[in-house]
């Protein structure tokens, strides 16, 4: 067996409130936990040395199928025993691992792998596209146009039975084809001004999917009637598409507003002038102050990303960069300034 | 996200994928990959997927159907935890007046049922 810290962090209001919030964090324990796991990897599967091939696999089975921790999210034991299971499993299935641990020349830790990653770390993630097939289902529950009654029926109702069978509603036969699943990686100044831009389907077909403005990364989109046909008379499927928006070095995006770093030359900070700077939909001048510092935000209003409440803006972070080569002419100019106009810029900071 | 794994370099991480296999699962629409401009891509999250259907298929010898219907019902039990969070985390936000009188409707909610 494993050893774990079992942290939990209680931030309850009393006791039995079901809104306590617990961080289960499981940290395996340095060293020591080697020396656990060398125990007899046929006692992890309940075998004894005499156990054949079969019986070794039967058991490997019987345990990963009752414990895997897939399909037992909050059970640190039983990830454990999976674990334990399938470290003697990886062992004893091979004859030759299995003769040399039985005769000594290997030890139980032999077989030792990197941690793997369970599927459940990432699928508790909002943006878990496979758990988010419909708009409404995903995203922000609160957002504009957010009614909560019909937010917690849905919720108490669940995904499947609004999943496209209106069984009673039309004859048995007649039933709507099957929602499509497909995620699209979208360039960042795609989806901030919008696109168009084709998904090929499994069966070769292409789909033509617009992006909207200002489409944001984990959005989903649907396109009524493309998915699977329809039995009978039904009505085909619709298409979701959950967009995957792809970074981009010059841009980054906080709400509607765009945010990027503008570097300017030390001429430019004290004497201020117009310097171009890239916005989403090109290039435009924007006046620097004189005597700009370096961490100063100016705002270009309007140069945003359309969201709900129109355009967001750009703000444009100024980063003063010194000239690559420091001449002689400069150093004196500085070194004779120094001596009448010096200045503490850290007047106000603490140093220590 | 920009990365992320192209088929052949799925296939080498997950030991028992194969190129058949892996268009199998996505014919069955139990795996769905990004499209991007240099063709189809896996993000960690889909490898772990991968793995998992790997292994039911091979240690629990899941047939399709089931397979389909264990993803399917996997993804609500996923996307009602991802909902959950997300309430308990609004509703954490709360003054304490408010959850208070919550936890005792969810403690009568409990007892009723």
């Amino acid at each position: 067996m494993m050893e774990y810290i079992v942290d939990a962090i209680s931030t309850g209001i009393a006791n039995g409130c079901p809104f306590e919030k617990f961080t289960l964090s499981l940290l395996e324990v340095g060293p020591d936990a080697e020396s656990k796991m060398t125990q007899d990897p046929y006692a992890a599967l309940g075998l004894t040395r005499n156990a054949t091939a079969d019986e070794i696999k039967k058991a490997y089975r019987k345990i990963a199928r009752a414990n895997h921790p897939d399909l037992n999210p909050d059970d640190p034991a039983a990830e454990a025993r999976f674990k334990d299971a399938g470290r003697a499993h990886d062992l004893l299935k091979d004859p030759e691992q299995r003769r040399r641990f039985d005769a000594g020349e290997i030890d139980a830790t032999g077989a030792e792998q990197a941690p793997r990653g369970y599927y459940r770390d990432e699928a508790r993630r909002p943006e878990n596209p496979y758990s988010q097939k419909r708009p409404a289902s995903g995203g922000d529950p609160f957002g504009q146009g957010f009614d909560a009654d019909d937010f917690f029926a849905n919720f108490a109702r669940n995904r499947a039975s609004g999943h496209g069978d209106n069984f009673g509603h039309a004859a048995p036969s007649d039933r709507p084809g099957q929602d499509a699943q497909y995620r699209l990686a979208v360039p960042f100044l795609d989806a901030a001004i919008g696109a168009k831009t084709r998904i090929t389907m499994p069966d070769g077909n292409a789909l033509e999917v617009s992006i909207p403005e200002g489409a944001r990364d984990g959005q989903t989109l649907r396109l009524r009637g493309k998915g699977q046909p329809g039995f009978g008379a039904g009505p085909p499927g619709d298409a979701f598409i959950v967009l995957d928006v792809i970074p981009n070095p010059d841009f980054q995006r906080e709400g509607d507003d765009i945010v990027v770093s503008l570097p300017i030359s030390i001429d430019e900070a004290i004497l201020g002038g117009k310097v171009p700077v890239n916005t989403i939909t090109g290039a435009v001048n924007v006046t620097v102050p004189a005597g700009a510092s370096s961490g100063q935000v100016l705002r270009l209003k309007g140069r945003g990303v359309k969201g709900r409440s129109g355009k967001g803006d750009q703000r444009v972070t100024l980063r003063i960069v010194s000239p690559p080569k420091i001449d002689d002419e400069l150093k004196h100019f500085m070194e004779s300034w120094r001596e009448d106009h010096a200045y503490d810029p850290r007047a106000k900071k603490e140093t220590s | 996200m920009t990365n992320g794994y192209g088929p052949e370099q799925v296939i080498e991480k997950v030991a028992s994928l194969t190129a058949e296999r892996l268009s199998y699962f996505e014919r069955l629409r139990i795996v769905t990959p990004v499209s991007t401009p240099q063709g189809l891509r896996y993000r960690t999250l889909d490898v772990r997927r991968i793995t998992l259907l790997c292994e039911l298929t091979d240690d629990f010898e899941v047939n399709e159907d089931a397979l389909v219907i264990i993803m399917s019902l996997l993804d609500q039990l996923h996307g009602a935890q991802i909902k959950l969070d997300q309430v308990v985390q609004a509703i954490s936000a709360e003054p304490s007046e408010t959850r208070v009188r919550l936890s005792q409707r969810l403690q009568e909610a409990d007892g009723a049922g």
